[in-house]
């Protein structure tokens, strides 16, 4: 027996948590919408230079890893949360995940399906192994089996008998003693500031477009081909009276560590960063900023009124205002990355509505008291953890994660928990 | 365990049976395996349970396991080895699906068992006991939540409070809490916690005198308040002996005195500023806040600043400005104290590349007689630089005067540094533990893991590390006592072969390796006239092996031997 608490959300928060619930000897069930554990930081690209320049970035895939293997952990993919009864120590939990076609328990991942199957491109129906599911999955929309009922191949070749075509939904009830609710985050939605382009044309995008695609070393200068005029534009959806007033915390950082990257690729490359303020925090910070500095990263003060188009010629440039002479001025750039911020995920306002949770003014959920790593919500046994509470990066996600996980464990064994709130 | 571990079981998965298993199979009983079993799926759990028992009636001592990305369940079939009894780290992987012929697959199996025997060629040591007992340094909240939180987990734990009694002073009261009474009688509250707590021995005004041991059994000499000096033996060490406040850095040549103040004397002279009068200054005095780019806490800098520039314009008729170079709203909750001192009417100058500079008169000032000159200083930086963020900022006390912003100035208010304790620096000093140039522990984020340190079993919390608020301190204090619980619970640690190893014969007693090892594992052995490695302490770095004249210096794991072996691996990079 045992204590047994549900994390919901598997990005970097949400397996940390499980990780240190399990390693505690609680039995987990990690339940995650997608069909892939890691969440957005899994995508991101390592931002090393010639040396380590602490992103954190791969610390996710160790963590992964871990949790992965974790007999104490169940891993429920393409599942979500329908409805929630009980209370501390007692929930109950309706779920429901999507008609799993490749069963995950028997699959052997010898890949035989993906080689017989006519139908396969690089956009399925079949997977391969995918991060935090070790084995195969197929997706429906290219299947012809699907279509027309016309093939099933892989079904009659799979050596383990482990594909049913004909696989349901399924529901499932899960009874928990704890929560930990970690959905994490949405960034901006760039498309709602018209002013920077976005979406008209293909180079301006929004850094988390840039992390996703990017990659590094060879594949970066691949993906930048004779682009050498990079500029970032912080605070798209941050501190900024349209979108959000507050500050997304992770965004300098990250702007400043890729712009480090690109000079490191290409130094003959010009890096320009529009920002109002550097909000870089935690340990040597100021080594980050100097070292952007002896880099030639060229710190630009304000926030811009805009993207132009040269319409022959395609050119972009950067309009700002020169803050001495208050007058607009304009700077080339072949790419511009807008910065954007952290944004509540979607559906958070209906899991919170699911969970009898609050939110807070910014619609994140809301955890109680004055902390600002505080992890537990005004229900009891509902603890919440990394950005679906407020920005963090991913390293303070972890700790939140963590956090929350000591927190749920020292109520469930009625520990004394911490002593300042 | 049997002091050499000699017989090693393999296992080659055989789903699917592409690979050609039987080859494999072969090759490795030719390379001497123990029993060599096949399964279909050793990946699931069935695969898993037949490995424990195999393991368990082979009387292995460790396992080599061949399968296709073996990697992604290293974790499931070290607890495969854990449930046999073994060694978790007694297991070499080969990936038979990466290769592309059956030559290379049975070499790439071969190989991986080759470099589990080389393991056996080093002395088995065991497992390493290790004392359950958690030292912790430090008076303030953070020790004692680690000294809590640790002795919960069921460890011994050994206060070492540097000062006379836990807690904290009325100045650290005002910088770390600001104005909340309630933390005030939470850490009260704590002390209390502390002192009755059965697990946890309090040792007030100790001071550490000599430091050493390593993970498992480090000895602290302290000589305590009543001057008896005694060896305190434990198995992890926590280091959270809080900050020091140090008067401000003094850039403009100033001295602490009428008209420059810091953000502790300035509560202490509001009542002063709130008699200042001049007919010139109807507005009242005018207070600037300077906070330096440098400083390494800035975030905590600027916090201070903003907060005691809007109560100074609740309390006091006067003009406030806050010179900075970034305005820093990343600590949680300062958003909205940026947004509520702007609707206070504090402006804020944000100075570029060059700092500001402080004029100071001739006239040495008083502000409270009206005869006087009382613009007793002058900051000024380059206007093209210079952002002011609030336009109706030129007044009477703020003008441009040739490219430059000039505000006149009352009284000047420059934040303290924090800087890390003398009891943080002396322990980091004895125990080696590398950090940064001002003195604190931990030279930089060590990825997650956010209170290791350069040495295993030594974490450091809170002010031990960097500048932080007392939030972050306590989830420091949390995080390291759970690590250090974890790793001591059991009572032993396991050898991971990682480790390096000295060749007696071979070492030339040079003490290269001491000198070298970030990790402070290679330690002197007189007796011997050699050096010695701490299985333990040893992350495997290989720094000792790369420096050592004598080439005396092997990696368990990666011994000439088994990089022979793997070395003859084909690697198909191009195929990728
Ligand atoms: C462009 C950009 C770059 C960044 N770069 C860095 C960097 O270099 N370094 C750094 O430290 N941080 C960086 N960050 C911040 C980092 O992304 C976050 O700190 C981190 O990803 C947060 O992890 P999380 O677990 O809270 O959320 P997420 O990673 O978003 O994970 C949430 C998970 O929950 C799942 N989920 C959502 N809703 C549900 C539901 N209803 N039911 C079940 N599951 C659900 C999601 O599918 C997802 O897997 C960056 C952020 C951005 C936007
Ligand atoms: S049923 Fe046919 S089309 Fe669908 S995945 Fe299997 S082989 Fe491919
Ligand atoms: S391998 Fe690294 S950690 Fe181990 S003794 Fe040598 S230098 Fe020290």
């Amino acid at each position: 027996m045992g204590e047994e608490v549900l994390v919901v959300g598997g990005g970097i928060a949400g397996l940390s948590a499980a990780l240190k619930l399990a390693e505690s000897g609680v039995n987990v069930k990690l339940v995650e919408k997608s069909k892939e554990l890691g969440g957005s930081a899994s995508g991101y690209v390592c931002k090393a230079t010639d040396e380590c320049q602490k992103c954190n970035v791969c610390v996710t895939v160790d963590v992964l890893d871990e949790v992965q293997s974790h007999p104490a952990i169940e891993v429920l993919t393409e599942t979500e949360v329908v409805s929630v009864q009980g209370e501390l120590g007692d929930f109950c939990i309706n779920v429901r995940r999507k008609p799993q076609y490749i069963d995950p328990d028997g699959c052997i991942n010898c890949g035989e399906c993906l080689t017989v199957c006519p139908h396969q491109t690089k956009e399925g129906p079949l997977f391969g192994p995918v991060r935090g599911r070790d084995t195969y999955a197929l997706q429906p929309e290219a299947c012809r089996y699907f279509a027309d009922g016309s093939c099933r191949l892989c079904q009659q070749s799979c050596p383990a008998d482990s594909i049913n075509l004909e696989a349901e939904i399924e529901y499932r009830q899960i009874l928990v003693d704890a929560v930990v609710l970690a959905v994490g985050f949405q960034p901006f939605d760039a498309a709602t500031a018209p002013r920077y382009r976005y979406g008209r044309t293909s180079n301006v995008m929004t850094a988390y477009e840039f992390e996703q695609e990017a990659g590094a070393g060879r594949d970066l200068l691949q993906y930048v081909g004779d682009h050498r005029h990079f500029a970032f534009i912080q605070c798209v959806g941050s501190r900024d009276l349209q979108s959000s007033e507050d500050c997304s915390r992770v965004c300098c950082s990250y702007a400043m560590r890729l712009g480090r990257m690109i000079m490191n690729y290409l130094p003959d490359a010009q890096v320009d960063i529009y920002h109002m303020d550097l909000q870089t925090f935690g340990k040597n910070w100021c080594e980050l900023y100097a070292g952007c500095r002896d880099d030639g990263i060229n710190f630009v003060r304000g926030k811009p009124a805009g993207v132009d188009e040269d319409p022959d010629s395609q050119q972009l440039s950067v309009v700002y205002e020169d803050l001495q002479l208050g007058s607009r001025c304009t700077e080339d750039a072949d790419l511009v990355i807008l910065s954007v911020g952290i944004d509540p995920a979607d559906g958070v306002g209906e899991l919170a509505g699911r969970f009898g949770i609050e939110r807070n003014s910014r619609g994140f959920l809301a955890a109680a008291g004055q902390a600002a790593d505080a992890v537990q919500t005004n229900r009891p046994g509902v603890y919440v953890a990394g950005t679906c509470a407020g920005p963090r990066d991913i390293a303070e996600s972890a700790t939140h994660g963590r956090k929350a996980a000591l927190r749920a464990i020292s109520r469930l064994r009625s520990r004394s928990s911490c002593r300042i709130s | 365990m049997s002091n050499q571990l000699k017989k090693f079981a393999a296992f080659v998965c055989s789903c699917a049976d592409r690979h050609d298993t039987q080859n494999i199979v072969e090759g490795l009983e030719e390379a001497g395996a123990g029993p060599v079993f096949r399964h279909r799926t050793l990946c699931r759990s069935d695969g898993c349970q037949f490995v424990a028992e195999q393991l368990s009636e082979a009387e292995a001592d460790g396992a080599v396991f061949a399968a296709c990305t073996p990697e992604v369940y290293r974790e499931k079939w070290s607890r495969q080895l854990d449930a046999a009894g073994l060694n978790r780290h007694c297991m070499t992987l080969a990936d038979i699906k990466s290769r592309k012929n059956a030559a290379d697959r049975r070499q790439v199996a071969v190989s991986a068992l080759k470099s589990l025997q080389e393991i056996g060629r080093f002395p088995d040591v065991g497992d390493i006991s290790v004392s359950q007992t958690v030292l912790v340094v430090g008076s303030a909240p953070g020790a004692m939540e680690a000294a809590l939180q640790a002795a919960d987990g069921g460890c011994d734990v050994v206060l070492v409070s540097p000062a006379e009694q836990l807690g904290i002073s009325e100045s650290e009261r005002l910088v770390l809490l600001g104005e909340s009474d309630d933390a005030g009688r939470c850490v009260d509250r704590m002390v209390e916690s502390v002192t009755e707590h059965p697990g946890i021995e309090v040792l007030n005004g100790a001071h550490i005198t000599a430091a050493g041991g390593q993970i498992g059994d480090f000895a602290l000499t302290v000589r305590t308040g009543d001057g008896e000096d005694r060896v305190l033996r434990g198995g992890a060490v926590v280091v959270a002996a809080g900050l020091d406040i140090h008067p401000p850095g003094m850039d403009f040549d100033l001295e602490v005195g009428a008209e420059v103040t810091t953000q502790l004397g300035f509560r202490r002279r509001l009542t002063e500023l709130s008699d200042f009068e001049h007919d010139e200054r109807p507005d009242g005095p005018c207070i600037v806040f300077y906070v330096d780019e440098d400083d390494e806490d800035s975030p905590l800098a600027f916090s201070a600043a903003v907060h005691n520039a809007v109560y100074a314009r609740r309390n006091v008729k006067c003009e406030v400005f806050v010179v900075c170079h970034q305005a820093k709203v990343a600590l949680p909750g300062m958003d909205e104290v940026y947004r509520r001192a702007r609707k206070a009417g504090v402006f804020f100058v944000k100075y570029g590349k060059q700092r500001p500079q402080v004029k100071i008169p001739e006239v040495p000032a008083s502000f409270r007689t009206p005869e006087e000159p009382f613009y007793p200083l002058q900051i000024s930086l380059p206007l093209r630089e210079a952002e002011v963020v609030a336009s109706a900022a030129a007044g009477e006390t703020c003008r441009v005067n040739d490219d430059r912003l000039e505000i006149d100035c009352d009284c000047l208010v420059l934040s303290e540094r924090l800087v890390a304790s003398a009891a943080t620096e002396r322990l980091g000093r004895l125990l080696s533990i590398r950090g940064t140039e001002s003195g604190y522990l931990q030279e930089d984020n060590v990825h997650l893991d956010r209170v290791l340190t350069n040495r295993r079993g030594v974490f450091a919390v809170g002010g031990s590390r960097k500048p932080c608020s007392l939030q972050e301190v306590m989830t420091d204090a949390q995080e390291a006592a759970s690590a250090a619980v974890a790793m001591l619970s059991d009572g032993y640690l396991q050898r991971d072969w990682l480790s390096a190893h000295v060749s007696g014969e071979d070492c030339a007693f040079c003490l290269t390796c001491v000198r070298v090892c970030p990790h402070e594992a290679a330690v002197p052995d007189y007796s011997e006239g050699a050096a010695r490695i701490d299985p333990q302490a040893c992350q495997g770095c290989g720094s000792c092996a790369g420096e050592c004249p004598a080439g005396a210096i092997e990696l368990e794991c990666y011994s000439k031997e088994a990089m022979f072996a793997s070395a003859a691996m084909p690697k198909e990079w191009e195929d990728d």
